[in-house]
């Protein structure tokens, strides 16, 4: 049994220029002391999907599925459970931390906030341990500083301090390294990694750097329009890849020759029918316009495609 | 930054009170009448006598240099109406102003912001729609047509407060009755304005991605409310009670005449309606102080509530 189990998650928003379906059937099992990362090109659903497991999705997202964690479905909470559930058992590092951050508090008020609030720990306590939390993560003489007066990077791990606090058994980082120089990027992930260590947690890490990937994850799952494509060890995605988009998305690294994925990227609104990559398929016959390929074993996981 | 706001505000001060000591020199016709007020009619040696003690005989620099001496003595000059130190007839009726007017902008920022926070939080409710709506008529409503509603039906029809007078003697209670009506009117306009403005800040705010990181923390509705989004939300508040306070005695001026009150505004009125320039230039002066002060004041809050401000080189 998985620690985090999402099955046929589907999220679609009402929008004024129709429904955007930001994914698809999505199933993705997290284990415990995993680290699962989500890849995919920007706009393929990866925020909307973890979103939608913290359940933080604005009003006009319509949610079917279900997210089972330790045996309840996390979808049929009502608001007052959920609360209980974030920021100790399932928590998010937000994609941009400079605006997730409150401007107006300083950062070691914005860490110690969830031990009073929801550990009801004494400020005093709170405030010795989220200091020390901000020292580890290198920001020793900056626990009084406002977000405005800190680097992005800085905030990046202020966040994660604010996060990781109150030792969540799953930690879920989306693009984490987004924006940060390369010295940052291996800072950053050792910091995720490292409190995920100390809690025993699982990561759910959304990337669209490959290299990220295969640093830090033990298995890939790999998005495309709102589905998952392929799901399976990090070392057989990366080195085998059995979906010609996973294939394709290697191919465009820069270490692989830049090659670009031919074709625009599709509309959500209007997806293509059957296997959804197949306008932009190398391999592409017939049958991939009209079915949508089912689910195929492969060595460490599974695949989306009829080849 | 501060210094130099305080600066900016200085300059302002001495320029708008030099326009005062300007404007009744400037005025054509006789500069000691444009300074004595319209009614004040005198035999030709008093003229002079008055016209040498008041130094309009003087060269201009001496007359602006002894302006502001007198200023700064708080001497703010005589009224020949009513026959006494501007100064003084200002001291008695601030204080009534005072009374009417701190109690409603304070109550009002409270009542105001609290409420305008609940309804932009929890905007699609029946209820808060509902509060909207009777706070938008109050603010479309001007305060002295809601004075005389509230006069009209609490104490004409019902005989629950008195109609008109206000006893510059008598006890707490007899004040307290007396000030009633009109505080509660002010109360209400300075929290309708108050409201609208909050509701729309927390409308916007909440939209905000500290708001929704707040909510991935795991905090309950109530605490990302009054402890992630009030704080930012707010900050527009501080500038538009400061405004309040600058301007309370044009704002008051029309309830304090509607409920006959002995303040600020109705000494305002009278002495404009019976040219009474000594008083006008006097208070004058002193709305001048308030308006700056207030700004100074708002100036400080805003920097001690946003560290942004302060920070700010
Ligand atoms: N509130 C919303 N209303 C309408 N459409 C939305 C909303 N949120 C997201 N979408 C749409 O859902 C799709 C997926 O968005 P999402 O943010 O999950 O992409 P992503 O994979 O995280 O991309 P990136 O790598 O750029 O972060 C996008 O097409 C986006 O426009
Ligand atoms: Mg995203």
């Amino acid at each position: 049994m998985a620690l985090l189990d999402i099955r046929n998650l589907s999220v679609s928003f009402e929008t004024p220029q129709g429904l955007v379906k930001a994914a698809t059937q999505v199933s993705l099992a997290l284990e415990y002391n995993e680290t699962l990362a989500l890849v995919g090109e920007t706009g393929c659903g990866k925020s909307v999907v973890v979103n939608a497991i913290m359940k933080l999705l604005p009003a006009n997202a319509k949610v079917d599925g279900r997210v089972i964690y330790r045996g309840r479905d996390l979808l049929s909470l009502d608001e007052k459970e959920m609360a209980r559930i974030r920021g100790q058992d399932i928590a998010i590092i937000f994609q941009n931390p400079s605006l997730a951050l409150n401007p107006v508090y300083k950062i070691s008020e914005q860490v110690s906030e969830s031990m009073i609030l929801k550990k009801r720990s004494s400020r005093s306590r709170a405030e010795e341990i989220s200091s020390q939390l901000l020292q580890r993560l290198g920001l020793k003489g900056r626990e009084s500083s406002y977000p405005f007066q800190l680097s992005g990077g800085m905030n990046q791990r202020a966040m994660i301090a604010c996060s990781v606090v109150l030792g969540p058994k799953i930690i879920i980082a989306d693009e984490p390294t987004k924006g940060l120089d390369q010295s940052m990027v291996g800072q950053v992930l050792g910091e995720i990694r490292k409190a995920k260590e100390v809690n025993g947690a699982s990561l759910l890490l959304i990337t669209h750097d490959m290299e990220v990937a295969r640093q830090i994850s033990d298995k890939v799952a790999v998005m495309y329009c709102g589905e998952v494509m392929e799901v399976g060890k990090t070392e057989e995605v990366l080195q085998a890849p059995s979906h010609p988009y996973t294939q394709a998305l290697l191919d465009s690294l820069p270490e692989r020759g830049f090659l670009p994925i031919p074709g625009p990227s599709p509309s959500m609104i209007d997806p293509p029918e059957g296997c959804r990559f197949h306008p932009r398929c190398p391999w592409r016959r017939d049958l991939c316009s009209i079915e949508r390929p089912v689910q195929k074993s492969t060595t460490t996981g599974w695949v989306r495609c009829c080849r | 930054m501060l210094w130099g706001k305080t600066a900016r505000y200085a300059i302002a001060f001495f320029l708008i009170i030099s326009l005062n000591f300007a404007i009744p020199r400037a005025m054509p016709g006789d500069t000691l009448t444009n300074l004595m007020g319209e009614d004040v009619h005198l035999s030709e040696d008093a003229m002079l006598e008055l016209k040498a003690k008041v130094g309009v005989d003087q060269p201009i620099h001496i007359q602006f240099l002894n302006y502001w001496r007198d200023l700064f003595h708080l001497d703010l000059g005589y009224s020949y109406h009513l026959h006494a130190p501007v100064s003084s007839l200002i001291r008695e009726r601030i204080k009534w102003t005072m009374l009417l007017v701190a109690p409603s902008i304070i109550m009002g920022a409270f009542v105001g912001t609290l409420l305008g926070a609940l309804a932009g939080w929890r905007r699609k409710e029946a209820k808060s729609r509902l509060q909207t709506t009777g706070f938008l008529l109050i603010y479309c409503t001007p305060p002295y047509f809601l004075s005389m509603l509230a006069l009209y039906f609490l104490g004409f029809e019902l005989g629950w407060f008195p109609l008109k007078g206000f006893y510059q003697s008598g006890t707490i209670g007899d004040i307290a009755h007396h000030l009633f009506l009109p505080v509660l009117i002010m109360t209400l306009f300075s929290a309708s304005r108050n409201y609208m403005i909050m509701r729309g800040s927390v409308i916007q705010e909440r939209q905000m991605l500290y708001a929704s990181y707040a909510r991935a923390k795991g905090l309950s509705s109530d605490q990302i409310l009054f402890r992630h989004i009030f704080k930012n939300a707010a900050l527009p508040i501080i500038t538009l009670v400061a405004l309040d306070f600058g301007f309370i005695f044009s704002g008051a001026l029309f309830i304090e005449i509607v409920f006959s009150m002995h303040g600020m505004g109705n000494l305002i009125y009278d002495s404009l309606l019976c040219r009474d320039y000594p008083v006008l230039q006097g208070t004058f002066a002193v709305i001048t102080i308030m308006v700056i002060l207030a700004n100074l004041l708002a100036d400080w809050t805003y920097g001690l509530v946003d560290p942004r401000v302060r920070w700010q080189r």
